[in-house]
């Protein structure tokens, strides 16, 4: 079963009121997706409120994510929610229980 | 194997299968979904997206299919318009209600979120229409039905109107229903693969 972690993100709306899209910063520039709230926490690391963020507004959180490997260079390949598999920092990553 | 009224039952209480907020019933193979809030119903702005292409020099607006971001795409999302007598919106509100015009099509989530635990996945769950509603040529899944294992959430229904007459739908109606079958084993992959949604932006964000 692969680890569960979290990945630092910015969240705002999406267009439905159980969607939010999540965007994360990369080395080689950023990336985007859309997932259920269920997946997302806020920056205190706690499940977002129904109306978290306000329209218009980009909050910064965390994103749920699968860890599929390890690499020797510190690195980590991801999982995230509706996108491919990322390539990140594993010191990025965080347990949140 | 798909699960029967006692084994969706016994999946609901061990949590093994997520169905929030609990059904009313079960149904011998199957459990009903409800639309969800009367905002949540959406349709494309058109008008918006062609707008776009024009500043792209496309004087027809065009969707390329395999390479569109929904991520992005999903600012064109906007609520119905209201009805106007004699109006020809294929989609409109009227008090707590939408229309659906023959030809007409809009993105309705449902009430329930419906799903499986990330880890430890045990089912794949299908939606359907109902058989009942169908013969009036309501659609509400378009190709999309699957709700894979290790996702959970509100289902987003793709409703369409194939049949000839104006359809009135309201928050709670019941136009779907899902059922759920057991996998071999839990899935090694399961956020990135299963989404309902997909999409990176690209350079400019834009589909």
């Amino acid at each position: 079963m692969p680890e569960s972690l979290f990945l630092p993100c910015q969240i705002e709306r999406g267009a439905f009121s159980s969607e939010r899209v999540f965007e994360i910063t990369l080395a080689d520039g950023s990336t985007a997706g859309l997932a259920n709230v269920r997946y997302l926490r806020n920056e205190s690391q706690q499940p977002l409120d129904a109306d978290s963020p306000a329209p218009g507004e980009k909050i910064r959180g965390f994103v749920q994510c699968h860890v599929i490997q390890r690499a020797a260079d510190g690195t980590a390949t991801i999982e995230v929610p509706s996108t491919d598999m990322l390539h990140v920092p594993a010191d990025e990553l965080v347990s949140i229980g | 194997m798909y699960l029967s009224d006692r084994d969706l039952q016994a999946a609901i209480a061990s949590k093994a299968l997520i169905f929030e907020p609990a059904p009313d019933r079960i149904d011998p193979t199957s459990i009903d979904l409800h639309l969800g809030p009367l905002a949540e119903a959406k349709i494309w702005d058109i008008e918006s997206f062609a707008e776009h292409e024009a500043s792209a020099g496309r004087a027809r607006p065009e969707l390329r299919v395999g390479r569109y971001k929904l991520v992005s795409f999903s600012r064109y999302l906007m609520d119905p318009p209201p009805h106007r007598e004699g109006g020809d919106d294929l989609v409109c509100r009227r008090g707590n209600e939408v229309i659906v015009r023959t030809g007409g099509f809009l993105l309705w989530p449902t009430r329930e979120v419906v799903g499986t635990p990330l880890d430890n996945a045990q089912f794949i769950a299908f939606v359907d229409g109902k058989s009942t509603k169908a013969r009036a040529g309501i659609v509400v899944h378009l190709t999309a039905p699957t709700i894979h294992a290790a996702w959970a959430g509100n289902i987003t229904l793709e409703i369409a109107n194939f049949g000839p007459f104006d359809l009135v739908l309201q928050e709670g109606d019941v136009i779907a229903q899902i059922t759920v079958a057991k996998v071999t084993s839990p899935p090694s992959r399961t956020l990135g693969s299963n989404s309902i949604t997909h999409g990176q932006t690209g350079a400019d964000g834009m589909p």
